[in-house]
């Protein structure tokens, strides 16, 4: 099913429309959930919570692309759930990786230039242009706020290699922001 | 710290990007590696191999008196020994030259993903098979529960060497977890099943090079066609 027919249902409040998320993103989003909070119970709650907020916020919304959507949806609820679940332990271990992108990227300057949703777009337009390790690493460790050693682990590389190249990519997305025009 | 800044534009992450992130494996190949060496499990298994590649054909003669090899396995950034076990008696077995037959004659044919190895389970025929739990995504013939135990030609002796109790060139690299494929089965008997033909059996999904053993896509398109030619299934 299309992501315009699964919008389509939920603005017509059809019930069908969980379903239709269920068979598009259900995997997806139980994977991301897991990867967050690394419990499958959490995940399954998680996934839920994704289709309510799904349920209540389409509409008014009109996501596009809605897979990024829903991903985003599924990936605040579990950092959410593990910050109230972990106290301040695991709320300080996901908090690290957004510090090291602030380093490069988190600048007011850059933030009053472009929008979020801008920088996110130059974010994929990044990625796009990187070997499919190196995205997983990256993706792993910012966007999943997994831990360095985790990450590296996923993608069958040392704890060391991954810190190094973690480096390299922040270094990498800052030129390329520079270069498409973006001060930082 | 822009933090709320920084989460807005990471919610923007292509959802491809992300699927493909939880999906990833290291390639654990080197295609010509591993070409190398099943050129060289050809050479030690000698002529009977092409008789395996022939459906249908039985192949006792050719083990009869069984015997092992070592050959090196291409596997990226290590030599790891392998060892080849061809065990006497072995029964009818059926290699197929084509996705096409493996299609018409595989009883169960799944989307799936092997979650890794669970242990070893004796085997009356080959000595000892090593059984992982395979989460199936989608049925694309025939009937099966959500997952299944899937018996292997191969077990890992210790950390550098793997028995494989079947000489053919594809089995030499274990299933690595995670890897995602097409996965043509036997009929499931008390929840398990082998691989059909070997390893012939798993065909790559177009987008996910991480998980195949044969180039990229290389039988996807094939399977497709095939499921779709006989039994009017989409993927």
């Amino acid at each position: 099913m299309k992501d315009s027919e699964v919008i389509a249902l939920l603005f017509e409040r059809s019930e069908q429309a969980i379903d239709a998320l269920r068979a598009c993103y259900g995997r997806l989003v139980r994977r991301v959930a897991e990867g967050i909070t690394h419990s499958c119970e959490d995940a399954e709650e998680i996934e839920n919570d994704t289709y309510l907020a799904m349920w209540e916020s389409i509409p008014p919304e009109r996501p596009d692309p809605l897979g990024a959507y829903i991903c985003a949806a599924a990936r605040n609820l579990s950092l959410k759930k593990c910050r109230e679940k972990y106290a301040a332990k695991r709320s300080a271990e996901l908090t690290v990786p957004l510090e090291e992108l602030d380093e490069f990227i988190g600048s007011d300057e850059l933030s009053e230039r472009i929008s979020a949703r801008e920088l996110g777009e130059a974010i994929n337009r990044f990625l796009d242009g990187l070997d499919p390790g190196s995205r997983a690493l990256f993706v792993r460790r910012y966007y999943l706020s997994q831990s360095v050693a985790e990450s590296a682990e996923a993608v069958g590389i040392s704890e060391n290699n991954a810190f190094v190249k973690l480096s390299r990519l922040r270094r990498k997305l800052k030129k390329q922001l520079e270069k498409e025009g973006y001060v930082l | 710290m822009n933090e709320k800044y920084i989460n807005e534009a990471l919610d923007r992450v292509d959802s491809r990007h992300i699927d493909e992130a939880l999906s990833y494996r290291r390639p654990r190949l080197n295609v010509r590696a591993y070409i190398a060496a099943a050129a060289a499990a050809a050479v030690v298994i000698g002529v009977g191999v092409f008789a395996l590649t022939r459906r249908g054909e039985t192949t006792p003669e050719m083990f009869e008196g069984g015997s092992s090899s070592f050959i090196t396995a291409g596997v990226t950034g290590s030599s790891k020994q392998i060892k080849t076990v061809t065990p006497q008696n072995i029964p009818d077995r059926i290699i197929y030259c084509s996705a096409e037959e493996i299609v018409k004659d595989c009883p169960l044919i799944v989307v799936g993903e092997y979650t890794g190895d669970v242990g070893t389970v004796p085997s009356e025929l080959y000595g000892s098979d090593t059984v992982g739990i395979l989460r199936v995504e989608k049925v694309l013939k025939g009937e099966c529960d959500e997952t299944l135990n899937l018996r292997l030609h191969y077990t890992k002796t210790d950390e550098d060497e793997i028995s494989v109790t079947y000489a053919c060139s594809e089995d030499i690299a274990p299933l690595q977890p995670g890897t995602r494929a097409i996965f043509c089965l036997t009929e499931p008997e008390d929840g398990s099943c082998y691989i059909s033909g070997a390893y012939s059996g798993i065909y790559s999904l177009g987008d996910k090079p991480e998980a195949v053993y044969t180039e990229p896509g290389a039988y996807n398109k094939e399977i497709a066609e095939g499921l779709k030619k006989h039994y009017g299934i989409e993927q």
